[in-house]
C-alpha cells in the first residue's frame, strides 16, 4: 500500500496512466489544467505510452475523443464548466455513438457571471445526454471512480461514455492522502478495451448516420436508456471486484449515520465532507440526523435511494446547483423516487447552497434541518427551495454592491 | 514527383466505391466529384462528414459506400478525423492493431461547414499537420437546408437569404471567401482546386497528393442544379464553363507555392456562365445589371492578370 | 383535428408510384374501406390491397410537362386534393396557387402556367365526399427488447444502397444509339450515380434500376449518341 499526498488532478491523471489509456485530447480550462499538464509531461518523457494532442477548442476535443473511442482507442479527457458547455452537443453524440470513454469534469460554476469556484450546474446539465455520471467526495474516490468508470463504460452490456466529476479547487487543487494502486492490480481489474464495430480497413462500417424514421430513433434511444439502467448491475459487479482487489467499497450511494436518523441530509461531491461534519456536530447536540451521499447519478440509483430514505421523517436535499425558476435539480429526482411509498418521508425540503463555491456553515445546515423539522410538525410542505445565505455574507454583498455602483 | 497513372480518360480507374442508390439530387455535382475522387484514392478510406447535402448519402439503414463513413457534427469534421487518425496510429504503434487495417482519413464537407462553422476545426487540424485529406464540395451555399447563403456564395448570386430585391438588386453583396488562400496560408503540403469537368486534372492532383504526409486539401466546384437553378443535365457543362470563364481557377499549392494546372487561353466572358443559372437571373431580367456583371468580370480579369503563364 | 401522422386517412395522394411499394412509407396503412387513393400515373398499377379502397389515377406528370414544361407537381397535387375532398372551390384553389407561387418570386407567366395546370387538374378530377368512415383500431402496445450490442446504430452492410431503386425517379430515359457510339467512355465517367458500366468492347450499359434520368450523359456525349425518351411508367 503506497500512500501519497495527491491533488485531485494528479489522482485522475494517475488513474488514466494506470488504466493504460491510448489517447488524450486536451484543451486547457481552469481548474482542469493541471490534469493535462501532468499527462502531457508523462507522454513527452515516454513514461506513458499514449498520444497526447492539444485541440483548438472543447468542441473539437470532444469530437476527437469520441471518434477515437469509436475507432478502438481507450480515451481519457477532461474539461470543465464553459468548456463542457461549448462542446455540449458532442456529449449527446458520443453517447449516441455508444463510444465508451472517460471524461473528468472539474466542476466549476457557470457564467454569467463568470467565476471559477465549483458548483454542479455544469455536470448536471449533461444528465440527459446518455453519459454515465459519477460524483466524487475526495481524492481517493476521484482516482478509484475513474478506474471503475472505464470498467463499467466499456462493458458490452453498457457501452456508454462516463463522466467522473471532481469539484474544482476543493478536489482538483487540494492534496489528500491517496492509496496509489499498483499497475499489476489495475491490469487485473481493467481488461483491455474491446470495441464494437471499430473502424478498420477489413470491416467497413458507417457510423453516426442520420436515422430519419421516428420509431427507429425512439428505439435507439430506448436502447441507450436500457444500457444505462444495466450499468447499475454492472457497477455493482465491478465494485465487488474492486473491493476484492483494492479493499475499498463503492456503492451507488453512501450512508452516513443513517440507521436511527429522523432527518437525512442528501448531498453529493466534495462538500459532502462538510455535511458529514455538520452531522457529527448536530449529533453531539442531540439531533438524530444522518447523511446520504449520491455517488452514482446516472443511471439514477432509484432502489438505493428508496432503501436509504424510506421511513425517515425528513429529508433535506442540498442541491449545489440551481435550475433558475424552479430550484435544485437533484431534489425532484429524489422526490419522484419516494412518491409512491406508503412510508415516504413527511417532508422533502429542497435547499440551495454552495452556488459558485459559496461555503456552507454549520449554522446554515442546522437551519435547514430545523426548517424541515418544523414543517413536518405542522404537516406542511415547503413553499419553494430554501436559499441558504448568511448575515456576514449579506453585509459583504452590500458593501461590494455599493462599491460597484459608486454610491 | 512524376504523375504516372493518369494521362487520358481511358486511365480512369474502373472500380466503383460509391454504388448507385443514393438519395442525392439527379445531376448532383458533389456526388460526381466524390465518386471520381474515391476512384483515385482507392477503397481503404474512412470518410468523416459534417452536416451538408452529402450527409444524406448514408442514412440508416442504407449506405452507398463500400468504404467506411463517420458523420460527426457540423463544426468538427476535421476534429473527428483527428480522433480517428490518432487512434489508428497509436493502436498500430502499441501493437494493438494490424497495420493492414490502416485507412486513409478523408474529411468531406460542403462549403458551409468548410468556410463558416468548421473553419476553426479545419485551421486546428491543418496547423497540427494532421495526416488527412479534405474534400470540400463547394456548391456555393448551404444546399441541404434550402440553399441559404454561405460565406462561399459569390457576389451577385441569389440564395434563399440573399434574394434580389429593389433594395438589394445584386442579391448577395458579400464576396466569396477565398478558402484556398486561407488553407494555403497554413503552408500545408498540398492544396488544390478541382472541377468535375476536368477529370484527368483531378485524378492527377489526388495522385500527386498521395506523396505527402500531412494535410492534403481539395476545393471542388460542385454544380448544384437544385440550388443554382439549372437543368440536371448541365452540371458538368456548368463546371467546364466556370473553368473556361476563369471564374474557377484550376491550381495547386505545394507547401504554399502556387502553380496553375490549367490556364484558359482565351477566357470566355463571365456572362456566358451567369446567364444560364437561375441564381443569377436577376442580373439579366427584368433589366440587365451591367454594373454587377462588369464587377464580376473585373474581379476575374484582375485575378488572371497576376497569374504567370 | 389531426396533428402529425394521420393514422386513419380518408384520402391519400401519391405523387410517385414507387412509394406504394416502399416499406418505410406504406401509404395504404390505416385506410378504411371506401377511402380514396389517388395515384399520379396515366395507367393502372397493380396495387395489392385487401380492403375496398377506391383507386383514382391521373397523369399529373404528363399535364405538368404539357403546361409548365417541368415535372413540378405541387400546384397539380394541391388542385387534386382540393377537388377530391369537395371542400375547396376552384376560385379559392386558384387564389392559393397564385399567392403561394408569388411568394416564391416566380415570374407572372410561370405562375399563369401553373394556374392553368391546376385548373385542368381540378376540373378533370372527380369529387368523392367521404364522411363517417368506420375506423378500426390498428395498434398494439408492446415492450421494447434490449438488444445489447445489436442495438447500436452502426451500419455494417456497406454498399447496400443498391437496395434502393432510384430509377423510379426518372421521367426521361437516356437511350444509347450503338450506331453513333464510339465507346469513348465519357458517359461512364460523368454519370454521378455510377449507373453506367462498360462492356468488354467498352460500350456503355445503363442500369435503369438506378438511373435518375439526369441526362448528364446525353449532354456530355461528344457524338450526340444518347437520346432522351419520355418514360410513362416505372415498373
Amino acid at each position: 500500500m503506497v500512500l501519497n499526498m495527491l491533488t485531485g488532478s494528479q489522482a485522475v491523471a494517475w488513474a488514466a496512466r494506470l488504466a493504460r489509456v491510448d489517447y488524450i485530447p486536451a484543451y486547457p480550462i481552469t481548474p482542469q489544467t493541471e490534469i493535462i499538464e501532468i499527462l502531457s509531461e508523462w507522454v513527452r518523457k515516454g513514461e506513458m505510452d499514449a498520444m497526447f494532442v492539444q485541440m483548438e477548442s472543447e468542441h473539437s476535443l470532444l469530437t476527437a475523443a469520441g471518434t477515437a473511442a469509436a475507432t478502438g482507442a481507450r480515451v481519457f479527457t477532461a474539461t470543465s464548466s464553459q468548456g463542457l458547455l461549448y462542446g455540449f452537443e458532442m456529449l449527446y453524440n458520443i453517447a449516441g455513438w455508444r463510444a465508451p470513454l472517460v471524461l473528468v469534469n472539474v466542476a466549476r460554476a457557470l457564467a454569467a457571471p463568470i467565476t471559477l469556484e465549483p458548483d454542479h450546474n455544469d455536470v448536471l446539465a449533461a444528465r440527459d445526454s446518455g453519459f454515465l455520471q459519477f460524483h466524487t467526495e475526495n481524492v481517493q474516490e476521484a482516482l478509484d471512480l475513474v478506474l471503475l468508470a472505464y470498467r463499467v463504460a466499456e462493458d458490452h452490456r453498457v457501452l456508454l461514455p462516463a463522466i467522473v466529476n471532481i469539484d474544482g479547487f476543493h478536489l482538483s487543487y487540494t492534496r489528500e492522502r491517496v492509496d496509489l494502486p499498483e499497475q499489476s492490480a489495475v491490469d487485473e481489474f481493467l481488461p483491455e478495451y474491446k470495441p464494437v464495430n471499430p473502424i478498420r480497413a477489413s470491416a467497413p462500417v458507417a457510423k453516426g448516420t442520420p436515422v430519419l424514421i421516428p420509431p427507429l430513433y425512439s428505439f435507439f434511444k430506448y436502447q441507450m436508456h436500457m444500457a444505462s439502467r444495466n450499468a447499475l448491475n454492472v457497477f455493482r459487479d465491478a465494485a465487488k471486484e474492486f473491493e476484492r482487489i483494492f479493499s475499498r467499497t463503492y456503492a451507488p450511494v453512501e450512508e452516513y449515520m443513517l440507521d436511527d436518523a429522523d432527518t437525512v441530509i442528501v448531498m453529493s461531491n466534495s462538500f459532502t465532507s462538510i455535511g458529514k461534519q455538520a452531522v457529527n456536530a448536530m449529533r453531539g447536540e442531540g439531533y438524530k440526523v444522518g447523511l446520504l451521499k449520491i455517488r452514482l447519478f446516472r443511471p439514477f440509483p432509484t432502489d438505493d435511494i428508496i432503501k436509504s430514505l424510506r421511513g425517515k421523517r425528513c429529508v433535506v436535499v442540498i442541491d449545489q446547483n440551481i435550475s433558475v425558476g424552479k430550484g435544485g435539480i437533484i431534489c425532484p429526482e429524489i422526490a419522484e423516487a419516494l412518491y409512491h411509498l406508503e412510508d415516504r418521508p413527511k417532508v422533502i425540503l429542497p435547499v440551495i447552497a454552495g452556488l459558485g463555491g459559496k461555503s456552507i456553515s454549520l449554522e446554515e445546515i442546522k437551519h435547514a434541518v430545523k426548517v424541515a423539522d418544523r414543517l413536518a410538525s405542522l404537516r406542511a410542505g415547503p413553499d419553494g427551495p430554501l436559499l441558504l445565505f448568511r448575515e456576514d455574507e449579506a453585509m459583504l454583498v452590500e458593501s461590494l454592491l455599493k462599491l460597484a455602483s459608486g454610491g | 514527383m512524376s504523375i504516372i497513372k493518369y494521362k487520358t480518360l481511358k486511365d480512369v480507374p474502373k472500380e466503383e466505391f460509391l454504388v448507385s442508390g443514393t438519395p442525392l439530387c439527379a445531376g448532383c455535382g458533389a456526388l460526381l466529384v466524390m465518386r471520381l475522387f474515391h476512384k483515385a484514392l482507392g477503397g481503404d478510406v474512412v470518410w468523416v462528414n459534417a452536416a451538408g447535402c452529402v450527409t444524406l448519402m448514408a442514412t440508416f439503414p442504407y449506405t452507398p459506400l463500400r468504404s467506411s463513413w463517420f458523420y460527426v457534427a457540423m463544426p468538427s469534421a476535421p476534429a473527428g478525423a483527428q480522433g480517428i487518425r490518432d487512434a489508428l496510429d497509436i493502436l498500430i504503434k502499441k501493437g494493438k492493431l494490424d497495420p493492414a487495417e490502416n485507412l486513409k482519413v478523408v474529411v468531406i464537407t460542403g462549403d458551409g461547414a468548410a468556410s463558416d462553422i468548421g473553419l476553426q476545426a479545419t485551421s486546428g487540424a491543418i496547423h497540427r499537420g494532421l495526416d488527412f485529406f479534405y474534400l470540400c464540395v463547394d456548391n456555393e451555399a448551404y444546399g441541404n437546408t434550402g440553399f441559404q447563403a454561405s460565406s462561399s456564395s459569390p457576389m451577385g448570386s441569389g440564395t434563399a437569404t440573399t434574394k434580389p430585391t429593389h433594395l438589394y438588386p445584386a442579391g448577395n453583396i458579400l464576396p466569396k471567401k477565398d478558402l484556398f488562400e486561407i488553407w494555403r496560408s497554413h503552408r500545408p503540403p498540398y492544396v488544390a482546386t478541382i472541377s468535375p469537368s476536368h477529370v484527368i486534372d483531378m485524378l492527377r492532383k489526388v495522385e500527386k497528393s498521395l506523396n505527402f504526409k500531412g494535410p492534403k486539401l481539395f476545393l471542388a466546384l460542385s454544380p448544384c442544379p437544385t440550388g443554382w437553378g439549372a437543368e440536371t443535365s448541365e452540371s458538368v457543362k456548368l463546371a467546364r464553363l466556370a473553368v473556361e470563364t476563369g471564374i474557377w481557377p484550376l491550381k495547386e499549392a505545394v507547401y504554399g507555392e502556387v502553380t496553375h494546372t490549367y490556364i484558359p487561353l482565351k477566357r470566355r466572358p463571365v456572362e456566358d456562365y451567369l446567364k444560364v443559372q437561375r441564381r443569377f437571373a436577376h442580373l439579366f431580367k427584368p433589366v440587365k445589371n451591367e454594373s454587377v456583371i462588369a464587377e464580376i468580370q473585373k474581379q476575374v480579369d484582375e485575378y488572371w492578370s497576376k497569374v504567370e503563364r | 383535428m389531426e396533428r402529425g401522422h394521420i393514422f386513419n386517412p380518408s384520402y391519400v395522394l401519391v405523387t410517385t408510384p414507387s412509394l406504394l411499394f416502399d416499406m418505410t412509407v406504406k401509404p395504404l396503412e390505416g385506410m378504411a374501406e371506401g377511402s380514396v387513393l389517388f395515384v399520379n400515373s396515366p395507367k393502372e398499377i397493380p396495387i395489392e390491397q385487401s380492403k375496398r379502397i377506391r383507386v383514382i389515377y391521373g397523369d399529373l406528370t404528363g399535364l405538368a410537362l404539357k403546361y409548365v414544361g417541368k415535372d413540378i407537381l405541387s400546384a397539380a397535387m394541391g388542385a387534386v386534393a382540393c377537388k377530391l375532398s369537395g371542400l375547396i372551390s376552384l376560385q379559392s384553389m386558384v387564389g392559393a396557387v397564385e399567392e403561394e407561387l408569388a411568394e416564391l418570386g416566380l415570374e407572372t407567366d410561370i405562375i399563369e402556367k401553373n394556374v392553368q395546370l391546376a385548373k385542368e387538374c381540378y376540373l378533370s378530377t372527380e369529387s368523392v365526399e367521404l364522411r363517417g368512415l368506420s375506423h378500426k383500431p390498428l395498434h398494439k402496445v408492446v415492450e421494447v427488447r434490449y438488444l445489447g450490442e445489436k442495438g447500436i446504430p452502426d451500419l455494417l452492410s456497406t454498399g447496400n444502397a443498391a437496395l434502393r431503386k432510384t430509377g423510379s425517379w426518372r421521367i426521361f430515359k437516356p437511350i444509347v444509339d450503338k450506331n453513333l457510339c464510339t465507346a469513348c467512355s465519357i458517359c461512364y465517367i460523368y454519370c454521378p450515380e455510377a449507373c453506367i458500366s462498360l462492356d468488354e468492347q467498352g460500350y456503355p450499359i445503363i442500369n435503369y434500376d438506378y438511373c435518375k434520368g439526369c441526362l448528364v450523359c446525353a449532354t456530355e456525349c461528344p457524338r450526340n449518341a444518347i437520346k432522351a425518351e419520355r418514360e410513362i411508367v416505372w415498373s
